[in-house]
């Protein structure tokens, strides 16, 4: 169930568009009467545009209504506005202006845009009353769409009722809207109906004078693929990408795992193969933390990418932070992703779905909990069954799979909603992988055993104290175990890590509001293990590292990293917008207090339609190093937090009501960078002598998501530079990829099939040549001679995936398939350099998957 | 900086999806068991961990298997071999950091290294002999670097070695390599690798423990202990002919030992003959300080056919010993004549045994 939440401010009810006209609006088509079987859609107003209040009228404390005739061509642009009713003052010329510039999403006859004609009535009403009147009653004004989009629900049929007594039984209009004026201060009972999708009641308390305005989405019955946004959240970022779930689950490529559509957006970049890593901006990868309802999802994918941890169902929208982010996140150089669990279905009934494809299946059951009043549950499960086929295929003369790889992930939550202020979401997640294989064909061979394994819980508590304060708090705890070995290297960690996060946001005044919050981090872990001894930052080849004496890791330590931060937000005009913040963090392993500053801001050079937008954002982000370094370093000058200077610079441009241009340029300094190189004994030392720039640029357009299409297109031009050792010079970063395009699209043909599409060309990853080889008699095989570092480029990387879904719609359950056409022109993307024995001959060689047709099937009530 | 741990489990995803084909590893390059250039196999150090005040020997094996063996037999090529060392417990512990004192000791040298007199040069810096010598300094654990990461305390000494199927030059100028070239005597032309190697060995000095070497018991061809006897004759082979039972039969090698006859064979459903290396199971030690026995592994050479595995695992320190560890060889196609074998054994703290047989393929 959608539920967006928007509040006019007071200044707003200067020009508050009278709602209660579109019942007088009328859609009149130039063009020659439809047939009877073609459905006629009337424009909808997508862009206000406010008008300019005739400076005589409102010293005289004059109003008035004016009523336009507007017509509208195929665009949705006003091409003509006429007065119909002259009441003078200067409120005709100042409505025809303002309208002359509104935007409509155009009229429709089935598909097709047309042109219409309707009348409309701008209203002027003073910013407050001459006399002190009190103003003791409310407005309330509806919206009804349909969820996941912004398509309205027109005769949705409303009911609005106080301590049960019926206070309004209506319809909404053709554009789903309702409004109710002079109500009094009271809770209120509001109930949604409409064909075809489920009933939703809602409770809303008013305040004396308040214009409470409601965008409510109704989920259609049977339905998979709606989205639940909870309002529009004030963006307190440069730049927040966000991708519906609708969205998630039909990017071509990803087989509908919503983490994975993450890196088709700008400033992604391809991640190396099988890797599944997030290496955003140019950053390293493990520097853009992934959290789900505040829990930090340390390995967010499973064995090789395959999948996400978190499957896309349970997920509300995904918000992706690329750089210059909030003070509300911290310990990261890159960016940060935000995902949240859905709020649970409320309707009474059990719906679920079961789901099997070429790598796992999945159960999913959501309803009411049996017992528990008011609280509802969802439960998922899923399992790998890679196993069955990857198992056999793995196993040779020389190699004996004791395990064949496997994972599964389990998830629950209940929710309860309290009131319509204080929500609580509680449950519990897990996932584990595991693989075992002895291959005894290589001296670096020997038994390979990997276990990933977490298990956590969260709890997740909103309140809204008051119409000026809001309080969020969520905690959550997970046992993580971490298992590598690999002939004689062997890595154990168990860790407990336990994420507390509160923050209380306060509206100081109609323009400036102030939040507050923490962000703790305690893992109490112990690491063991035997490590190749890192050979140090830009040194040359060591070969195996089962010939080199190993490094024994033996820690029990507490890991604490408390963090508070407050941040001002404030709207100096209506087209201003100034985020400030400051954000502490203190790191116990190293002892070392990090204060960050970040400023960023947004200034609307047109609020009207097309809106444009100009956004900035400068601050310093700090990252800890990690638990290996932190491990490894026996010095007695702890290391310091690894720090980014991050600006950034950009403009976005609405093309039409679904059409959206972002372009934004960044340039981040790096310093402190973890870094290991010989010091003046001759010993390798870790020290935070690294240091690197990124600069580039990120452009999107994008489609917004409408009942038939979404899609985009995103281009990243960067640079990543580091140096690792002071007097060296800077070259280029191992995952630095100059550009990135990525093209996607999704179409609903009709009859429930979809078709989408994406398509990627990536620069080839950079990697050093070897000039020759040196044979190593204690390893019996060559060491590459280096060639200078990062100095070649693999061949550029290209590939198209093509999506086909289809639903079956049936009383009670649907079915649906769908093929994911992975690679569709079978492109063997080079992912690395083979070389002989002894190096003198090479050739790319791809590590990717060939062409792979992803078949699933779902079937759901 | 990377990962180690991430980079490792990509490592591993990679290998196993290269070993299930899924990612079409595929590899047509020559097997490095192919034998058909100049080849180092082993560096043996006698004893096989230094310790401190006592010389270590360390004994190259190299093959020019340029041409087959009984035309080498007839025509060898003349190698050049030239040792540089003096190197202990450099700069990061690592080879590398003993590039800047290489350069220094190829300026010393003669442009034609093997002019360069011997005489006055401090024992365990240079040589041109198979065999080097190592004198382990007193002091090179007190003068180690000590990392509380260390499972033990060790020094670390290297030795650097050029083997050269023409003039072997000194390049003082080459500063992160091996700082010796080879040149065609007459032109000065480059080599290429095929007649030009260069390695190192690593010598490890543990403080209170020894590494031994591991011990290569003998030599099977498919399960039949081989006799290195001499001869004269196929007639003089009777008894490795007896042991072999019919599975083979025996001749004479030009080189005058008793070698196993197999016939050549192309297409499938040839014959194939598993090379078997006997080891001693306690060759496999227990790591300083640590649970885990050392890491045994054998490497297969032929100078003609193929074997089906380069390399085979003969201790692993998780599963133990593997008693399966050897590896079939695939006669070639056609009469080869005599064929070289090489098995060599290794364990990972630098210890090695090395064996070879020959087999007439006619």
């Amino acid at each position: 169930m959608k539920r967006s939440r928007l509040r006019r401010g007071p200044c707003a009810a200067l020009l508050l568009l009278d709602l209660s006209l579109s019942a007088s609006v009328r859609a009149e088509s130039l063009t020659p009467p439809p047939s009877a079987s073609v459905e006629v859609v009337p424009p909808e107003l997508t862009q206000f545009v406010e008008a300019h209040y005739p400076e005589p009228a409102e010293q005289q404390r004059l109003e008035a209504d004016v009523v336009l005739s507007l017509e509208i061509d195929e665009n949705g642009g006003v091409t003509r506005a006429t007065v119909v009713e002259p009441v003078g003052n200067g409120f005709d010329e100042a409505a025809q202006a303002a309208a002359s510039a509104f935007q409509f999403r155009p009229a429709r006859r089935g598909d097709r845009p047309i042109k219409s004609k309707i009348l409309y009535r701008y209203s002027f009403r003073l910013r407050s009353a001459p006399v002190e009147e009190k103003v003791t009653t409310a407005t309330l004004s509806l919206s009804v769409v349909v969820a996941g989009g912004k398509v309205p629900i027109a005769g949705a049929k409303v009911r609005v009722g106080q301590r049960g007594r019926l206070i309004a039984n209506a319809v909404t209009d053709t554009n789903g809207r309702f409004q109710l004026r002079d109500l009094e201060p009271a809770r209120y009972d509001i109930t949604l109906e409409a064909d075809g999708f489920e009933p939703y009641t809602v409770a809303e308390t008013l305040s004396a004078a308040e214009e409470a305005a409601l965008t409510l989405g109704l989920v259609e019955k049977s339905s998979d693929t709606t989205v639940i946004v909870h309002g529009e959240r004030p963006t307190r970022e440069v730049t927040r990408r966000t991708i519906s779930r609708r969205e998630l689950s039909l990017v071509p490529g990803t087989s509908g795992d919503a983490l994975r559509a993450i890196q088709n957006l700008p400033g992604v970049a391809r991640p190396p193969a099988l890797s599944g890593v997030l290496v955003v901006r140019g950053s390293a990868d493990r520097t853009t933390p992934v959290f789900v309802d505040g829990m930090w999802i340390a390995n967010v994918y499973h064995f090789g990418g395959l999948s996400s941890v978190i499957p896309t169902e349970m997920l509300d929208e995904i918000n992706f932070y690329p750089g210059n982010f909030s003070v509300r996140y911290g310990r990261a150089l890159g960016g940060v992703v935000d995902a949240h669990f859905r709020e649970t279905r409320q309707d009474g009934r059990y719906h679920g779905f079961a789901q099997v494809d070429l790598i796992d299946a999945r159960v999913l059951l959501e309803g009411p909990v049996p017992g528990v009043s008011g609280w509802n549950f969802i439960g998922a499960a899923r399992r790998s069954h890679v196993d069955a086929w990857l198992g056999p295929l793995l196993n040779g003369r020389d190699t004996y799979v004791a395990a064949a790889p496997v994972y599964y992930d389990y998830q629950f939550i209940a929710d309860h909603r309290f009131s319509e202020r204080s929500y609580i979401r509680a449950g519990f997640i897990g996932y584990d992988d595991r693989f075992k294989l002895i291959s005894k064909g290589a001296a670096f061979g020997g038994q390979l055993d990997t276990v990933s394994s977490t298990v956590g819980i969260g709890i997740v508590y909103q309140n809204r104290l008051s119409n000026k304060a809001k309080l969020d708090l969520t905690f959550s705890a997970a046992r993580s175990h971490q298992h590598l070995q690999i002939s004689s290297v062997a890595f154990d960690i168990v860790s407990l890590g336990m994420i507390g996060r509160g923050e209380l946001e306060y509206r100081l005044q109609p323009r400036a509001t102030l939040r507050v919050g923490y962000d703790l981090l305690m893992a109490p872990y112990d690491v063991t293990g035997r490590l190749p001894e890192d050979a140090g930052s830009n040194a040359p080849d060591v070969g195996s590292p089962v010939t080199t004496p190993g490094q024994k890791l033996d820690r029990d330590a507490f890991f604490f990293v408390p963090a508070a931060y407050a941040e001002m937000d404030m709207r100096p005009t209506s087209r201003a917008q100034i985020v400030s913040g400051v954000r502490y963090d203190y790191t116990r392993e190293t002892g070392r207090h990090d204060i960050a500053p970040r400023l960023t801001a947004r200034y609307d050079l047109r609020s009207g339609f097309p809106k444009t937008t100009l956004k900035a954002g400068s601050g310093l982000f700090f990252q800890a190093p990690g638990l290996i370094e932190t491990a490894l370093n026996h010095d007695h000058s702890p290391l310091r937090s690894q720090r980014s200077f991050q600006n950034s610079l950009g403009v976005e441009q609405q093309l039409s009501g679904q059409v959206k241009l972002s372009v934004e340029g960044f340039f981040n300094l790096l310093d402190n960078l973890v870094s290991r190189s010989v010091d003046p004994r001759g010993d390798l030392r870790y020290n935070n002598e690294g240091k690197g720039r990124i600069f580039g640029s990120e452009v999107m357009l994008r489609y917004e998501p409408d009942d038939r299409f979404f899609g985009w297109v995103s281009y990243t031009l960067s640079r990543s530079e580091r140096t690792w050792v002071p007097g060296e010079p800077s070259r280029l970063f191992d995952l630095d990829q100059t550009h990135i395009l990525t093209a996607l699209g999704s179409y609903e043909l009709g009859k429930n099939w979809t078709l989408g599409m994406r398509f990627r060309y990536v620069t080839g990853n950079l990697f050093t040549p070897c000039s020759g080889g040196l044979f190593s008699s204690t390893g019996t095989s060559y060491l590459c001679v280096n060639g200078p570092l990062n100095s070649e480029r693999l061949p550029p990387f290209h590939q198209l995936d093509i999506r086909v879904d289809k639903r079956w719609k049936f009383k009670d359950f649907s079915l649906g398939a769908y093929l994911d056409l992975i690679n569709a022109y079978n492109r063997k993307n080079p992912d690395l350099i083979q070389y002989n024995y002894d190096f003198s001959a090479s050739k790319p060689q791809s590590a990717s998957l060939p062409i792979i047709p992803s078949l699933g099937l779902r079937g759901e009530f | 900086m990377k990962h180690g741990i991430a980079f490792s489990f990509r490592l591993a995803a990679l290998a196993i999806s290269c070993a299930g084909g899924v990612a079409g590893c595929d590899n047509d390059f020559e097997a490095p068991s192919q034998l058909d250039s100049l080849r180092v196999l082993a560096v043996r150090p006698e004893p096989a961990s230094g310790r401190p005040g006592v010389t270590s020997k360390l004994a190259l094996t190299f093959v020019d298997a340029q041409a087959r063996p009984d035309e080498a037999a007839l025509h060898p090529r003349e190698i050049q071999i030239a040792w540089l060392g003096g190197c202990h417990n450099p700069p990061t512990r690592q080879y590398f950091g003993c590039f800047p004192l290489l350069s220094q000791l190829a300026a010393r040298l003669s442009p034609r290294v093997v002019e360069t007199k011997t005489e006055g040069v401090p024992p365990g810096f240079f040589a041109t002999t198979p065999d080097f010598e190592i004198p382990v300094p007193s002091d090179i654990l007190t003068k180690a670097a000590s990392m509380p990461g260390d499972p033990v305390h060790f020094g670390v000494s290297y030795a650097f070695f050029a083997v050269c199927a023409g003039e072997l030059r000194a390049r003082p100028d080459f500063v992160n390599r091996v700082p010796l070239d080879c040149v065609d005597p007459a032109s000065g032309a480059a080599r290429d690798h095929r007649d030009f190697v260069t390695g190192y060995t690593t010598l490890y000095t543990y403080d209170g423990f020894d590494n031994e070497n591991p011990v290569l018991e003998g030599l099977r061809f498919n399960d039949v202990a081989l006799d290195p006897a001499q001869c004269e004759s196929d007639d003089d082979c009777a008894s490795l002919r007896d042991a072999a039972g019919g599975a083979f039969d025996v001749g004479c090698s030009p080189s005058h030992q008793c070698a196993p006859v197999v016939p050549p064979c192309a297409g499938k459903g040839c014959p194939k003959y598993l090379v078997y290396p006997e080891v001693d199971p306690s060759s496999a030690e227990r790591m300083p300080n640590e649970a885990a026995t050392e890491i045994l592994w054998s490497n297969y050479y032929t100078t003609d056919g193929s074997f089906d595995a380069d390399t085979e695992l003969v201790n692993d320190p998780a599963s133990g010993f593997i008693a399966d560890h050897g590896s079939f060889f695939h006669p070639p196609p056609y009469a080869a004549g005599t064929v070289s074998l090489w098995v060599t054994l290794n364990d990972q703290r630098g210890g090695a045994a090395v064996g070879s047989f020959e087999v007439l393929v006619r």
